[in-house]
């Protein structure tokens, strides 16, 4: 094991009470420090993978391993190494005030008061939340909900993020602030897993494109090459084809 | 999104949102106390009362208007079926005593307003928690992180009946006059929604390490909470010992 690996996923498969077979059999590992756009169609099995790496989701069969720890063995470790940002972020908001949510996770994990405050003013800082501190989370906006998400995940300090769509209905400010803070995040060291079917508005920021299709992994290479296939696996393909990636990114 | 302004925690930094939650808590008991007494200067102390808290919560009543709306129509219809039920014994005391029970469900009302617009979940939970710790064989984490959820889950609930009104409106299906059929086709939709909902939490809040034994705040006794809520409580009190002794 290289010591540059930080997901390791082996013959990940997951089947539903229900007799759903999400994913079958997926094979990934991923580097510290990569940026990876995660596609493909509706029910292709993107969400329910995201959740694995969180140990959310157990395998039914095959193993998800965090920095060589498998997942069943060390669900906490994973939830630390690895934050997810929920694609509807009403439903993540557990705090009465922006503050207060952003504080729980870090409260969960038992840290002291000072380094709380501090991971709390810091994760203020970084998304740009500060003059909402005090402010109700479900009075906010799509954007400013969507960044108070992201703000709750990375004070737990994760050194990997998965965002689960998370451009979502918002509009144009909204998708570019949200996309530059994961921008940022990325350029700090984090390694970002960004699940988006929008690849027109950040796949020039990403190294590596996976594409899903009805549970398995159909594509796995950089954004450039994978371009001209995305249409078959019902992904919208960027406006102007032929393209250059480094023009597919909303921020300008 | 559907905003719904009752039972919701109002952000704030009154006296009345940094006392103590035990003493919120005592507070609220004390006033329910008082109501049950059955006496009608209670009612207007308590009724008093809960004014000058609720200026110095900074609460102001037009941001819950129309839920308000909907709680002075069943004070109503409690007065209406209490006055009809006793008419019998003399139309004053059926009329008195309707209008204590209406007034009484007001104050109730009220009193839950105030304490869920001052009270943050993760208080209550730290109240539960400290209440129910000393009883042996009692799993005081789990049940004080379940009350302090119930906190959390109540806007949700009630932004879901909004949401799921305003989709029927809007679809013009909102005129079935039948309020049980009416009842039904709301409360179908909003359980599956909930349902959905809870399972996100769950797995939000498993996510962000979600450990019951955490408490999100602390409690500590201050001189001043213990005056502010003597202060509170002290003409309930004497007007108990006047009407006992009097
Ligand atoms: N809780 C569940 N129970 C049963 N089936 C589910 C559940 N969650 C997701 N699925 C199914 O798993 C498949 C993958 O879903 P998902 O990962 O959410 O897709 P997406 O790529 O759109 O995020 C879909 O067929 C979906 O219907
Ligand atoms: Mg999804």
């Amino acid at each position: 094991m290289s010591d540059n690996l930080i997901i390791e996923v082996h013959n990940l498969t997951h089947s539903f009470l229900d007799g759903t077979t999400a994913l079958r059999e997926i094979n990934l590992t991923i580097n510290k420090g990569e940026f990876i756009l995660c596609a493909g169609r509706n029910g292709s099995g993107k969400t329910v993978f995201s959740r694995h790496l969180n140990a959310l989701y157990q395998p039914s069969s095959g193993w998800v391993k965090i920095d060589g720890r498998t997942t069943a063995k060390d669900p906490f470790y994973a939830r630390r190494t690895v934050g997810l940002v929920f694609q509807d972020a009403d439903s993540q908001i557990v705090g009465q005030t922006v503050r207060q949510d952003i504080a729980f996770g870090p409260q969960n994990l038992r840290l002291s008061k000072d380094v709380v405050e501090k991971r709390v003013e810091s994760a203020l800082q970084t998304l740009d939340l500060y003059n909402l501190a005090d402010h109700r989370p479900h009075q906010l906006s799509g954007g400013e909900k969507r960044r108070l998400a992201i703000a709750s995940v990375i004070a737990m300090e994760p050194a990997v993020v998965v965002f689960d769509e998370p451009f979502s209905n918002l509009d144009y400010p909204g998708v570019q602030s949200v996309l530059r803070h994961i921008v940022a995040l990325h350029q700090s060291g984090h390694t970002v897993l960004l699940v988006t079917h929008d690849i027109e508005k950040a796949a020039a920021h990403a190294d590596r494109m996976v594409i899903f299709d009805n549970g398995k992994i159909a594509v796995d290479t950089t954004p450039q090459s994978a371009l001209p296939k995305v249409e078959f696996f019902g992904i919208r393909p960027p406006r102007c084809s032929g393209a250059d990636v480094k023009e597919l990114t909303w921020l300008k | 999104m559907a905003e719904i302004a009752i039972l919701h925690y109002h952000p704030g930094s009154s006296a009345l949102h940094r006392l103590d939650p035990r003493f919120k808590v005592l507070l609220m008991l004390g006033y329910i106390a008082a109501l049950f007494a059955g006496y009608w200067m209670h009612y207007l102390a308590v009724t008093l009362l809960l004014t000058t808290a609720s200026i110095s919560a900074k609460l102001h009543p037009h941001s819950f208007k129309r839920e308000l709306k909907v709680f002075l129509f069943l004070a109503l219809i409690i007065f209406t079926s209490h006055f009809f039920a006793s008419l019998q014994r003399g139309y004053e005391t059926a009329l008195q005593e309707g209008l204590f029970l209406g007034w009484r469900f007001m104050l109730i009302v009220w009193l839950g307003i105030l304490f869920t617009a001052v009270t943050e979940p993760s208080e209550l939970h730290a109240v539960v928690y400290w209440l129910l710790r000393p009883i042996p064989g009692v799993p005081a984490g789990r049940l004080a992180a379940h009350a302090s959820l119930s906190l959390v889950i109540i806007p949700l609930l009630l932004d879901g009946v909004h949401e799921i009104r305003e989709a029927r409106k809007s679809r013009g299906i909102d005129h079935c006059r039948n309020p049980v059929k009416r009842f039904r086709s709301i409360m179908n939709p909003l359980m599956e929604k909930l349902l959905m909902q809870m399972e996100e939490l769950a797995l939000a809040l498993e996510s962000r390490s979600f450990d019951e034994s955490v408490l999100h705040s602390s409690l500590h006794f201050r001189m001043q909470d213990a005056v502010y809520t003597l202060l509170f409580l002290l003409p309930l009190l004497v007007l108990q010992i006047v009407y006992i002794y009097f």
